[in-house]
């Protein structure tokens, strides 16, 4: 029979592989400027462009899409060409999806310290990028599909698997979490409101870890992990109980980020319930990993890749048995709100994402420069560096996540909180933070040292931009062989139907979840003293969603004694109908604000904002000055006004054109009482609209509402 | 008041029960199409990885 001669496309992995190390560096940077920032406020060099709250999400986003990103795709196009014998299906979408991608990534370096931002964790970016988002996706959707369509391999391996089902959920996901009105080019409502809208984002949020930080991740496992042992994977049996576990059960788990909120409780243990089973999927798939090096653990002493690799999987494995532990309400009582978190996202981030990202490249960079490693030595350099960076990272943030969580919860034998003030139990961590940042240093600097090696490493070789293949057509093997297959061969070989499957499994976890909140929706107990936000607040909450004050504060009092005592009632779901988007957080390194409404005078604020240190001695809060200085852009009110009736916000009819005048009055109101506190500042300044949003929070069911609409 | 939000949705408490019952089946028959599963198949896809050097020949698998 006739071979078919054909050239893997390899230029379109070089890109990516670049672009991977590039940002990783550069998500990497930032994560350890804001590490120190939490120590050493000032070096945001007094602007708001590098300010803590903003470039946090910088950090969140760089490393998830941008470095893992570039990632997956560097993985998916060098293993699916060889894996289904085929060249990509279009070289001009693989170059598309790349400089897509790669906009994207600028646009969002730009946007966020800009702080035009939607609020939504991993998903901040503005409705003109979501659908840029949307579109580039899509393009790597069709290349990808096209490409298993034309492939001369009849079976799909396991990898390509991971690799569909990343496609489809991703793209469900981002969808669905992105529903939003525009009001201006770079600023949007979320439809969805309050607790409804805290669902989907957590179904979001969570996913947005399981299908693109994990499912491609396991895929490239799949794929790399065999070839840099050169054997294949322990048991293909349980790549597919896998496979079809995971993605099944995952999709449910979101609500274990909403624990003790005001979610339903049905769909909190729901949350619960799936995560602990998510344990089973996810040690199959670590053991089948580890597993899959039996008889070649002696190679691992010796060669760099392979150690990156049992990190990576062996941090996996850490993370998904801790994931579903913080799931359990008890547990996630102590750690929520807490570096406990981050600590485990980061074992996650550094461990798994990181170390198999840096296996892969060492193991591609030579294959695609025709040569051998530039050093061998300083790969275990690397390796040992970032190792230690990941256990300097994560100890002290155990420990702080634990300790604050303790101190929170702190009462004396009389029954009063032991550490009343919020700021104590921060003042506490600082020690841990510095520790914290050197292991982000170290973690960094085996990653400069990485890509020196990586960039020798391709000097002084040269580059393979295409290379040679054959295969047989897939008509021909047909012809001869493969009849009567059934069962899960039949799904293998035929990707659409494949397909349809995956996203039936992953729809179904969305639907039931979903759709009940859409039901509790109407059924949300309306609580009559809840009323919209006048424009002045509605204005100051979009200024507080600006400056990303939810990336440090909640505004979710947990019904605990320990919360009630310190902020004061228990948040209710009714108090959040208007909340266009939520403002829960999932952080406290300041204390929360639901109840902050009333409890200090406008003066505290206004000091506060211009400097947090006036009002709080030793406060790691960056202070606002900005907003003292800065004229508010009330030409929006309208629109905002408009856009809010439009997602049922009962503002009466016509009032979008009296908006103003309304706001300016409000607006008055504060300057006069901050006058008597002997603060002279403008009506129309930023500060104005942001203190009458904070005296708001949380005063609707306290019966005092200061400024109800008229 | 979440007892209030839960009483209020009719037969609500069917839902996380529909959803075991509903993974439980397809973990199941996916157990059960595995177990079925070929071996030589099973060992070609395996191999698959590593037999991607460009010369495939391809149908030599007919199992």
């Amino acid at each position: 029979m006739e071979m078919e001669r054909f050239k893997y496309d390899n230029t379109i992995v070089r890109s990516f592989a670049i672009a991977t190390l590039f940002w990783g560096i550069i998500g990497m940077l930032v994560g350890l400027t804001i590490a120190i920032e939490l120590y050493y406020p000032a070096l945001n060099l007094k602007t708001p462009w590098l300010t803590f709250s903003r470039i946090r999400p910088l950090h969140t986003n760089a490393v998830i899409f941008a470095f893992v990103g570039n990632g997956i795709f560097m993985g998916v196009y060098y293993s699916l060409q060889r894996l289904l014998k085929t060249r990509m299906y279009s070289d001009l979408l693989g170059k598309l999806h790349f400089w897509g991608w790669q906009l994207i990534i600028v646009l969002a370096a730009i946007t966020l310290p800009l702080g035009y931002t939607t609020s939504k964790e991993y998903a901040e970016l503005e409705w003109p990028i979501d659908i840029l988002i949307a579109i580039v996706w899509v393009i790597f959707g069709i290349n990808m599909m096209a490409t298993i369509m034309k492939r001369r391999e009849k079976h799909m391996y396991v990898a390509i698997w991971f690799y569909i089902a990343t496609f489809f959920t991703v793209a469900m996901l981002h969808i669905v979490n992105s529903f939003e009105i525009p009001v201006t080019l770079f600023k949007s409502y979320s439809i969805f409101a309050g607790v409804q809208d805290a669902l989907v984002q957590w179904w979001y949020g969570h996913n947005a870890v399981a299908f693109f930080l994990t499912t491609p991740y396991l895929g490239l496992m799949y794929y790399f992990m065999p070839k840099a042992a050169n054997r294949p994977v322990y048991s293909y049996r349980l790549s597919i109980v896998h496979f079809w576990a995971l993605i099944f059960i995952y999709i449910w788990a979101g609500p274990h980020h909403l624990l003790y909120s005001a979610l339903p409780d049905w769909a909190q243990s729901l949350g619960t319930t799936f995560s602990i089973m998510l344990i089973a999927p996810s040690w199959g798939g670590m053991l089948n990993g580890l597993l899959t090096l039996r008889g070649a653990w002696d190679k691992v002493r010796e060669d760099p890749i392979l150690k990156f690799m049992v990190v990576a999987v062996t941090a996996y494995g850490m993370a998904t048995f801790e994931g579903p532990m913080l799931s359990v309400k008890s547990i996630n009582a102590l750690s929520h709100f807490t570096d406990w978190t981050i600590a485990h996202v980061h074992i996650g981030g550094l461990g798994w994402n990181g170390f198999l990202t840096f296996g892969v490249l060492y193991w591609l960079i030579p294959r695609l420069y025709g040569t051998q490693l530039y050093s061998k030595k300083l790969a275990n350099w690397h390796f040992w560096i970032g190792f230690l960076g990941i256990v300097f990272y994560a100890v002290p943030m155990y420990w702080t996540g634990i300790t604050q969580g303790l101190m929170w919860k702190q009462f004396t034998p009389e029954g009063n909180l032991q550490y009343p003030i919020f700021l104590e139990t921060v003042l506490q961590l600082i020690p841990m933070y510095i520790l914290r940042s050197i292991g982000g240093l170290l973690y960094l600097t085996g990653a400069i040292i990485g890509a020196y090696n990586l960039i020798k490493t391709a000097k002084q070789g040269s580059f393979i931009p295409e290379e040679e293949a054959q295969a047989l057509p897939l008509a021909k093997q047909e012809a001869h062989h493969y009849k009567n297959v059934y069962g899960h061969r039949f799904l293998e070989s035929r990707p659409v139907q494949f397909s349809i499957w995956v996203f039936i499994a992953v729809a179904i976890g969305g639907i039931v979840e979903i759709v009940p909140t859409l039901v509790v929706k109407s059924n949300i107990p309306t609580i009559a003293s809840v009323k919209p936000y006048t424009p002045l607040e509605l204005q100051g909450r979009d200024i507080y969603i600006r400056e990303g004050c939810n990336t440090c504060h909640s505004q979710l009092v947990r019904p605990f004694r320990s919360e009630t005592e310190r902020y004061g009632e228990y948040s209710k779901a009714g108090e959040y109908v208007y909340d266009h988007p939520f403002l829960w957080g999932s952080k406290r390194l300041g204390p929360d604000l639901h109840r902050v409404g009333g409890k200090y005078p406008d003066a505290w604020h206004y000091n506060h904002m211009k400097d947090p240190r006036s009002t709080s001695p030793g406060s790691i809060m960056p202070p606002y000055p900005w907003l003292i200085t800065n004229k508010l852009d009330i030409s929006t009110t309208p629109k905002k006004i408009r856009v809010m009736q439009k997602l049922g916000v009962p503002y009466p009819e016509g009032y979008d054109q009296k908006a103003n005048e309304d706001l300016m009055a409000q607006a008055k109101e504060i300057q006069a009482r901050l006058k008597t506190a002997g603060i002279d500042v403008e009506a129309d300044r930023e500060i104005i609209a942001l203190i009458a949003y904070l005296q708001r929070l949380g005063t609707d069911i306290k019966g005092g509402n200061t400024a109800s609409l008229k | 008041m979440f007892k209030e939000v839960l009483q209020s949705i009719e037969g609500i408490e069917i839902w996380p029960v529909i959803s075991l019952l509903l993974f439980f089946s397809a973990f199941l028959l996916i157990i059960w199409r595995v177990i079925r599963l070929d071996k030589k198949f099973v060992n070609k896809m395996g191999n698959l990885p590593l037999d991607d050097t460009g010369d495939h020949k391809g149908g030599e698998i007919n199992g």
